[in-house]
């Protein structure tokens, strides 16, 4: 078998390069500095009922097409063991997923979650009610296939309630689409309101036309219908990340952080200055080595000194004058023999 | 003076008049997202709450759209798009009106170059693609690159195979299989050298590979003066590697004897030299001499009489191990059918494989009933 996930690349000193489509396969598993769209899992749990499979299906439709529904039915627990669960996402490659199920304790009940690195991230179980499908609003214009949302999050409780904080995150992240540099407006064409009023969450979707604006400013006014799918929720059982785990799946790749230059400033002018920062440097009792041009420039100096001491001696002489001969003193002074000292190197 | 469409038709254009409100919204335009964060009174009647619904939703887009489309854009060949916030990367992290979601999977580690790429890149140099198909001269044609029916294959072939430059005396086509061996196994280790500093691959593989390869080498070297014919089987290999081709003493006795014992009369009359002495053995004592035989007819006797019986009592009752296992208890027993008549009432015992009285098999006692 092709080496997979943390294996992908190793081979053996004698083991044959994969095939062509499995290593396509293999590079598609890869982690990726820009990730796209975020593919959702959908899928019913041990019993569900046809008002819960109406919510996977316009769930599949708003999603499409990067979501995936099954159609089996499944006996997970996640909030007890969540190794299928992760196990199905992992082998689907879907990062988030919507469990949909019905029984006597939890009817309509949804669980939107999202996973990383193969792990269970995030799960919330919502209860559905006053379900109004795509269906429901048959005639009406409904979204293409594909496009971005606009979102709206309603209410004060978005930021003052923990849990609720949370699930909106979960909300973006599992709507939201393609994360996309640049966008063309003009294929903006639905809304996702979410509004958080007294224990109950709504979900609205309406469909946008884009009218002119008769103002004549550049940006259009909107013009909002109801599309579906709609429903309202009662957030029942959470689990949320532990912190260590939400700060990993936030990491950047490091090609993505910005690197700061330091000691480095572009001026006015346009010229980058840099600076140098150094030690105090003791300048006076500082020795070095003395290179023979170093020596033989302070031999010239120091013998251009003596001649100049001598030439200073020898007019003092003249102008004294030729009256002492006899001093013999000078003359030795005169003729001393210069030692030169030759420093071996 | 022009009528304005919102005067003409007041109606349609009522939910979008956003100069009253007085909620501002928070925006995160990446996501296209507007958060209104102002308390909200929930409306009693459900007509009601959908209708305050639609009004904050028409509201909160028209502030949406402003902020969006007066975003900087760029051209492309499906028209002008918006640049959204985020989109030279390098305020991720930083812009705190973005928000932070959550990835996939972990970051992948930065890729540490190979030798090449990094000389590649010093260099300058840029990664040619070469096509599938490459021209050869010989045949007129466009052949692949590699693979079946490449023109690399076809070049190798030759229909008189030239002599290796240097030793006339050498096999051309052991010379070519070498060359190319000695290839893939440079590419392998500069392979593993690569994974090695990548760390995708513990330390020291590389080097276990490189001696693997110079005993190989060895070993075939080895086993080409092997399969030379003429050469005596008994200048191996495995005895000395520092000293290939000579026998040693032990082998230089042990080839004397069997020189001795090649004659017809097994060595029987060869005259003794001088100092061969003692240590020699007739050929007829060499036939005789078996494993745990001794020389004397009568015990000869008893002793192969034992042996048979041996043998007899390892086919009836399995060998001296299974006898000594059932012995010492090791064995299971009283678990299956077969360890004694146990009658399961399963029925199993009935199955017959043939109808009729054929089916019934060997009878304990024979009687009408069973046969049926």
């Amino acid at each position: 078998m092709a080496p997979t996930g943390k294996n992908a690349g190793k081979r053996g000193p004698t083991e044959k390069q994969p095939k062509a489509k499995v290593a396509r396969y293999l590079k598609s598993q890869e982690a990726q500095i820009n990730e796209g769209v975020k593919s959702s899992l959908l899928l019913k749990g041990t019993r569900c009922s046809e008002i819960m499979g109406n919510v996977l299906k316009d769930l599949r439709a708003m999603k499409a097409p990067a979501a995936k529904l099954l159609t089996k039915k499944n006996e997970i627990n996640l909030f007890d063991d969540s190794q299928s669960i992760e196990f199905l996402c992992t082998k689907n490659d879907c990062s988030t997923f919507a469990l949909a199920s019905h029984n006597k304790k939890r009817p309509n009940n949804l669980v939107f979650g999202r996973t990383f690195d193969n792990e269970l991230l995030d799960a919330v179980e919502v209860g559905v009610e006053n379900y109004k499908s795509l269906n429901h609003f048959k005639g009406a214009p409904k979204k293409r296939v594909g496009s971005k949302p606009m979102f709206l999050f309603v209410g004060d409780k978005w930021t003052k309630d923990e849990t609720l904080k949370k699930f909106q995150n979960l909300i973006l992240d599992w709507f939201r689409g393609d994360p996309v540099d640049a966008l063309s407006l003009k294929g903006l064409d639905h809304v996702i309101q979410v509004t958080a009023l007294e224990e109950k969450v709504y979900f609205r979707t309406y469909y946008v036309k884009l009218k002119k604006n008769p103002s004549g400013d550049k940006s259009p006014l909107p013009l909002l219908t109801r599309s579906g799918p709609d429903w309202d929720m009662t957030i029942r059982r959470t689990h949320f990340a532990s912190p260590d785990m939400w700060k990993s799946s936030l990491k950047l790749p490091k090609s993505l952080t910005k690197k700061k230059t330091k000691n480095q400033k572009t001026n006015a002018m346009g010229e980058t200055v840099g600076r140098i920062h150094l030690e105090r440097q003791d300048i006076d009792s500082a020795t070095g080595r003395k290179t023979k041009a170093i020596r033989v420039a302070e031999a010239n100096e120091k013998r251009e000194e003596r001649e100049a001491i001598e030439e200073e001696q020898k007019r003092e002489m003249e102008s004294e004058g030729n009256m002492d001969y006899s001093d013999d003193s000078d003359e030795d002074e005169d003729e001393a023999p210069r030692k030169s000292k030759r420093r071996k190197k | 003076m022009s009528l304005s469409a919102a005067d003409v038709a007041p109606a349609a254009f009522s939910h979008t008049q956003t100069d009253n409100l007085n909620e501002k919204l928070r925006f995160d335009l990446q996501n296209l997202t507007a958060f209104n964060e102002f308390e909200q009174l929930k409306p009693s009647t459900s007509e009601e709450l959908e209708q305050f619904m639609l009004d904050k939703a028409s509201e909160g887009t028209q502030q949406l759209l402003a902020n969006l489309f007066s975003l900087p854009s760029k051209k492309s060949d499906v028209g002008p798009l918006a640049l959204l916030p985020g989109y030279s990367k390098t305020d991720l992290g930083i812009d705190n009106s973005l928000t932070a979601l959550p990835r996939s999977k972990p970051p992948p580690a930065p890729k540490e170059e190979t030798r090449w790429s990094q000389f590649a890149k010093e260099k300058g140099l840029e990664d040619k693609k070469r096509g599938r198909k490459e021209w050869d001269e010989a045949t007129g044609e466009w052949k692949v690159r590699y693979g079946m029916g490449s023109a690399n294959k076809a070049k190798e072939e030759y229909p008189i195979m030239p002599a290796v430059a240097g030793d006339p005396n050498a096999d051309p086509w052991e010379h070519q299989k070498s060359q190319k061996r000695a290839k893939v196994e440079k590419n392998n280790l500069n392979r593993l050298k690569n994974q090695e500093r990548t760390g995708a691959v513990p330390k020291g593989t590389a080097s276990k590979y490189e001696k693997k390869i110079t005993e190989d080498a060895h070993s075939r070297s080895v086993q080409k003066t092997r399969e030379a014919p003429g050469i005596p089987l008994d200048l191996s290999s495995g005895s000395s590697s520092s000293a290939p081709g000579s026998r040693g003493l032990a082998n230089t006795k042990r080839a004397l004897e069997m020189t001795r014992l090649s004659t017809a009369s097994m060595g029987k009359f060869d005259a003794v030299r001088s100092g061969e002495g003692s240590q020699r053995r007739s050929g007829e004592e060499l036939k005789i001499k078996r494993k745990g035989m001794t020389t004397t007819v009568s015990q000869t006797r008893s002793q192969e009489s034992a042996n048979s019986l041996k043998v007899l009592d390892s086919v009836l009752k399995g060998s001296a191990k299974k006898q000594k296992m059932r012995k010492t208890g090791q064995m299971s027993t009283g678990e299956t059918g077969h360890d004694y008549d146990y009658d399961d009432n399963l029925g199993g015992g009935k199955y017959r494989k043939k109808k009729g009285r054929a089916g019934a098999g060997k009878l304990k006692s024979a009687s009408k009933k069973m046969i049926k």
